[in-house]
């Protein structure tokens, strides 16, 4: 056997679970072979190191923020179990329950004709201001199409393919 | 209660595995925020050790991918780790050797890859069986052993570097 196979064998050879016949082909090697003894015995150094090594200690530091964790999760929790139903959970209950609350608010509000015409201008200003918004819009498009109109005339007047020039 | 039973077990793992305490504190408090937010998911009729260190080593390669920690410098074995070693076992020569064997091996584990490293913390430094490791790490034992015989290899071949050097 090779070293390099030799070494592959030596971690079991060393803790002798190896078959007698690959035990006789490594003690042969080892006999002859100080540069695999030495790996070897650097192998059984390192087992009764490994063997040895002491467990770090948890910090109090450590502890505390452990110990705080469960509390912390359930303090995340808890809001939502004891104050809110399992209605609030429901996708169209907060925007419903929104909808309702402003209309509570209209209806027994005292300036309520006040309100109602404060909104009646407000919608009229939205209006007005998206149809500015619209004929603006008609009018970037109408430029848009006549600098197209003008640009096809140009290309045409130019006609880079054509064989003009080099007739004449 | 779970703290109680299971801080040391996972920090130890996080610490030797990384080499860096703030890390592993960090690591060990994701870990166990982890384990408390999946608890309803862990199957009672299977083993709550396996599967908590499971949880555990997943999380540590995980996040080993993620930062690549071989990149930096574990902490100094004698500030960190010297406090829990038994000095009655052997003579103070031989407990001098020793010791240095054990300052190049903590100094030499982030030179092992994350998997053999694993494997490594699990059966040796934990005091794991093949078989409880083996569990751990979802692999047949033969592989484990193969694993851990591979990086037992390279660790010793490091020492002879180190000592020729």
């Amino acid at each position: 056997m090779t070293c390099r196979r030799i070494e592959t064998h030596l971690a079991a050879y060393s803790q002798g679970a190896l078959s007698a016949r690959k035990r006789a082909a490594v003690e042969a090697h080892l006999g002859r072979c100080p540069e695999c003894a030495r790996l070897l015995s650097l192998l059984e150094e390192t087992d009764r190191a490994l063997a040895a090594f002491p467990q770090p200690m948890v910090s109090g530091r450590l502890l505390r923020r452990l110990y705080s964790l469960p509390r912390r999760a359930e303090e995340k929790a808890k809001p939502a179990r004891a104050f809110l139903p399992r209605l609030v959970r429901q996708p169209l209950f907060v925007p419903a329950a929104a909808v309702a609350l402003a209309a509570a608010i209209f209806v027994t509000h005292p300036d309520r004709d006040a309100m109602l015409r404060s909104l009646n201008r407000q919608v009229h200003r939205g209006f007005h201001q998206v149809e500015v918004l619209y004929a603006r819009a008609g009018s970037l498009l109408d430029k848009l199409n006549a600098y197209r109109e003008d640009a096809l005339v140009s290309l045409k007047r130019i006609n880079p393919l054509s064989t003009n020039g080099d007739k004449k | 209660m779970l703290v109680n039973s299971y801080s040391a077990k996972i920090f130890s793992m996080a610490y030797q595995f990384t080499g860096v305490q703030a890390e592993a504190e960090d690591l060990t408090q994701e870990i166990f925020l982890k384990v408390f937010s999946s608890l309803g998911k862990f199957d009672r009729e299977k083993n709550f050790t396996a599967w908590l260190l499971t949880l555990a080593k997943n999380h540590l390669i995980d996040e080993y991918r993620k930062t690549k920690w071989e990149r930096k410098n574990r902490d100094d074995f004698d500030d960190c780790l010297d406090r829990g070693l038994d000095r009655a076992k052997d003579g103070p020569e031989d407990d001098a050797v020793l010791n240095d064997t054990r300052r190049l091996i903590w100094d030499s584990l982030n030179l092992l890859p994350a998997d053999v490293r694993m494997a490594i913390v699990l059966k040796e430094l934990q005091g794991q069986t093949y078989e409880e490791a083996a569990q751990v790490l979802n692999l047949p034992v033969g592989t484990v052993k193969s694993r851990i015989n591979r990086g037992k290899l390279a660790l010793a071949k490091i020492l002879q570097k180190q000592r020729e050097a």
